[in-house]
């Protein structure tokens, strides 16, 4: 067992894309099963509070530790199993392992069956540990559906030192509160993913719309194409949104970032962009694009304001361009945070049930001008999961903000939505919607904890009260 | 004026694993999705908007079995106005020569054109040697790694290119051959209802049969001059040991280390 006191060389394992910083007494990096679990037990026997940790990628901070022992679980990459089946295949791997290793992975065992795995977050470091504990998505899941979909089951060693698989289809209720539950009760120490046939044809769509009118209008009628072909052999896939604000930040990077410099230049101020992939048989591809195209004219668009690639490998280029929203935004909070360290990100992932997704940019748009906060809109356009980044230049407009995004959550509670989705509740979130987080989720924590660590040493809480 | 310009592109792996089929001497392609080559996408790119300021025409070459249809078609989205697809089991195999042999033939087949542009190399193969040997084999002049095209005139382009000391600027006369780098332009993406449009287009196919020279025995793999004999990744070295010292213990400790290198030689 090695465990590492902390020292300066371990800066990077203290913070993680949500930008805050932590601190801890020591770190460990596990490289198996029985690793993990003789350093949780050393752990539970002294009480420690532990942090787990993958590819730092969250933006919650929910790896940020406060104190207590840090578990990386980064060298746990190895692929365990693979395994043909009548739809697909199975992959068990551990939970390090990145996007990157998964796709070469995947490539080079199912490449000849055409396999693939639906769950790609756009963050391409983003570790199979930290997709099941946030249950993400990714930018397909409009159709795959979340990571809870497309695992078939999980190995989890819990902080009591049991070990389980537990199985989506047999322990349902389980299965559904491990994955997502953000590390609570226990460490995924392996995770069987589903891998199915990949489309016989994919192709990548971006529309650049000249007014935000104009793009609600697109992605609503987007939304009952999709809705239309959503049981037809070619189908809409990813239907994603980035607003202008983020254009904005895209056009100015282009050329310094690297997975966009393969990019033209955008069409001229656009006020917002979306990002479809339609996947199936190519003629049936074809057919709902031509349907998209016709909507686009509707909306405004000419030729120039679309683009188009066939092929995954093509895709790639549009698929950074989505990808690209994320990471412009942490990197504007970082320059923000320059000026003045205290400010964090306050970022709504909130999802408003049946609502048109006219209403939900329109009450971030406004509400946002009000206040006088920048506010960058990106995010699942076909599921209304936005994300609302305000950027609050100072101490006073970082209050506005907090206030702005509290009244966010209290509405979005009233319409019996969710506070807080994909990017999991983290130390960020719960800090800034204290009160206002989903009871479901105080109820998969306090129930995974109860069951299966009595020590509370992996224990998460919604608030932050004690 | 109306520059009649030729493009050769070629279908590649998106992924380069380095894996050979040991028979052939060839990469094995099979199972990686295939993409356009790269550095092809900025000669189409570099070839429209000379089109598009000087007006002209522009033909896009490939090589390659008919699923290079689909590469072809890209071309027609971004703006391509003819293609023309060489196939045949005679082309199977080539290497660079008889590559840039068979490209120069359907060129002139389909010529005659003022410029003819290729990208600098292929990511698989990476030889960046068939521009060069078009050239030679349809005897014009050419200029590789052209970063720039400053001025066209019926006659003649002048261009930057990099050479092995800086940048190289250069008058040349057509017809010629150009190979570009990538900073040259970043190319297009095609707007959907082009490449809707394209769907619809078919290209042209060329076979032996329509070339000048039509003994099969200078194409493919017989054509070739070649043969690969592995392909591996260069070994990385080893991770040295950081050390930390200062002054005249450091200038002892690096002098005793080169001697080691160099077995004794610096002293």
């Amino acid at each position: 067992m090695k465990i590492y006191q902390m020292e300066e060389k371990y800066r990077q394992f203290i913070g993680d894309e949500s930008r805050l910083t932590g601190y801890c007494d020591s770190l460990s990096f596990p490289e198996t099963e029985d690793e993990a679990a003789e350093i949780l037990a050393h752990m539970a026997a002294s009480k420690t509070p532990v942090t787990l940790q993958g590819g730092l990628t969250g933006v919650t901070g929910g790896a940020v530790p406060q104190g207590g022992h840090v578990m990386n679980l980064s060298r746990m990459t190895k692929v365990l199993h693979y395994e043909k089946t009548k739809d697909g295949a199975l992959l068990t791997v551990e939970p390090g392992a990145t996007v990157l290793d998964l796709k070469k992975e995947i490539r080079g065992l199912a490449g000849k069956n055409r396999l693939f795995w639906p769950v790609w977050p756009t963050a391409e470091t983003a570790s199979a540990g930290g997709i099941a504990a946030n249950n993400s998505r990714g930018i397909c899941s409009y159709h795959y559906g979340d990571a809870r979909a497309n695992i078939a089951s999980v190995r989890f060693l819990a902080a009591d030192g049991r070990r389980k698989t537990v199985s989506a289809r047999e322990e349902r209720e389980l299965f559904g509160q491990i994955v997502g539950g953000e590390g609570a009760g226990g460490v995924i120490t392996a995770l069987e993913l589903t891998l199915i046939p990949r489309p016989e044809s994919l192709w990548a769509i971006c529309f650049f719309l000249k007014t935000e009118n104009a793009a609600a209008r697109f992605v609503e009628g987007a939304r009952r194409i999709a809705q239309a072909h959503r049981e037809a052999a070619a189908f809409v896939a990813a239907l994603e949104y980035l607003d202008g604000p983020v254009l904005v930040l895209i056009k100015a990077n282009r050329a310094s970032m690297a997975k966009l410099r393969d990019l033209p230049e955008l069409p001229a101020d656009p006020a917002g962009a979306v990002y479809m992939e339609l996947h199936g048989p190519e003629d049936g591809v074809e057919e709902l694009a031509g349907e998209l195209l016709e909507l686009s004219a509707d909306c405004g668009c000419t030729d120039e304001d679309t683009w188009a690639l066939s092929g995954e490998a093509e895709a790639e280029r549009l698929q950074h361009f989505r990808g690209a929203a994320s990471e412009l935004v942490n990197a504007r909070i970082d320059e923000i945070k320059r000026t003045d360290p205290a400010i964090t990100k306050l970022t709504a992932d909130m999802t408003f049930p049946g609502e048109p997704f006219t209403d939900t940019l329109t009450r971030y748009r406004k509400s946002a001008a009000i206040v006088d906060i920048p506010c960058y809109i990106y995010g699942h356009a076909g599921t209304g999961s936005l994300y609302a980044n305000l950027m609050p230049e100072n101490a006073e407009k970082y209050e506005a903000g907090k206030q702005l995004l509290r009244s966010w959550a209290r509405e979005c509670q009233a319409r019996g939505g969710t506070t807080a989705g994909e990017y999991g509740v983290g130390k960020l979130t719960k800090n800034l919607l204290d009160g206002l987080l989903p009871e479901a989720k105080r109820e998969i924590f306090e129930t995974l904890t109860a069951e299966w660590d009595p020590a509370g040493i992996l224990r998460k809480k919604l608030t932050t009260h004690p | 004026m109306m520059l009649q310009i030729a493009v050769c592109m070629k279908q590649v792996p998106a992924l380069n694993e380095g894996k050979m089929d040991e028979g052939m001497g060839t990469l094995i392609r099979k199972d990686i999705p295939p993409v356009i080559n790269v550095y092809d996408l900025t000669a189409l790119e570099t070839a429209l908007r000379l089109k598009e300021e000087y007006g002209g025409k522009v033909t896009v070459f490939s090589m390659g079995p008919e699923s290079a249809e689909s590469l072809l078609r890209e071309a027609f989205a971004m703006g391509a106005d003819r293609s023309v697809l060489l196939t045949g089991p005679e082309f199977a195999g080539a290497d660079a020569v008889a590559t840039a042999y068979a490209l120069s033939q359907a060129i002139t087949a389909r010529g005659p054109f003022d410029l003819i542009l290729c990208g600098r190399q292929t990511t698989d193969g990476d030889t960046a040697q068939v521009g060069g040997a078009i050239a030679q084999f349809m005897e014009i002049p050419s200029i590789y790694w052209v970063s720039r095209i400053h001025a066209v005139t019926p006659a003649s382009c002048t261009v930057t290119a990099l050479t092995a000391k800086g940048h190289a600027s250069c008058r040349i006369d057509f017809p010629c051959l150009l190979t570009v780098e990538r900073e040259l332009a970043v190319p297009r993406i095609p707007g959907l209802g082009a490449k809707i449009a394209a769907k619809k287009r078919q290209p042209e196919i060329l076979t032996l049969q329509e070339l000048p020279d039509r003994d099969s025995s200078h194409y493919g793999r017989p054509g070739s001059g070649t043969r690969v004999i592995k392909i591996f990744s260069p070994r990385e070295p080893a991770p040295a040991a950081a050390v930390s010292m200062k002054g005249k213990e450091a200038a002892a400790y690096i002098l005793e280390w080169l001697d080691e290198q160099t077995e004794g030689g610096i002293r």
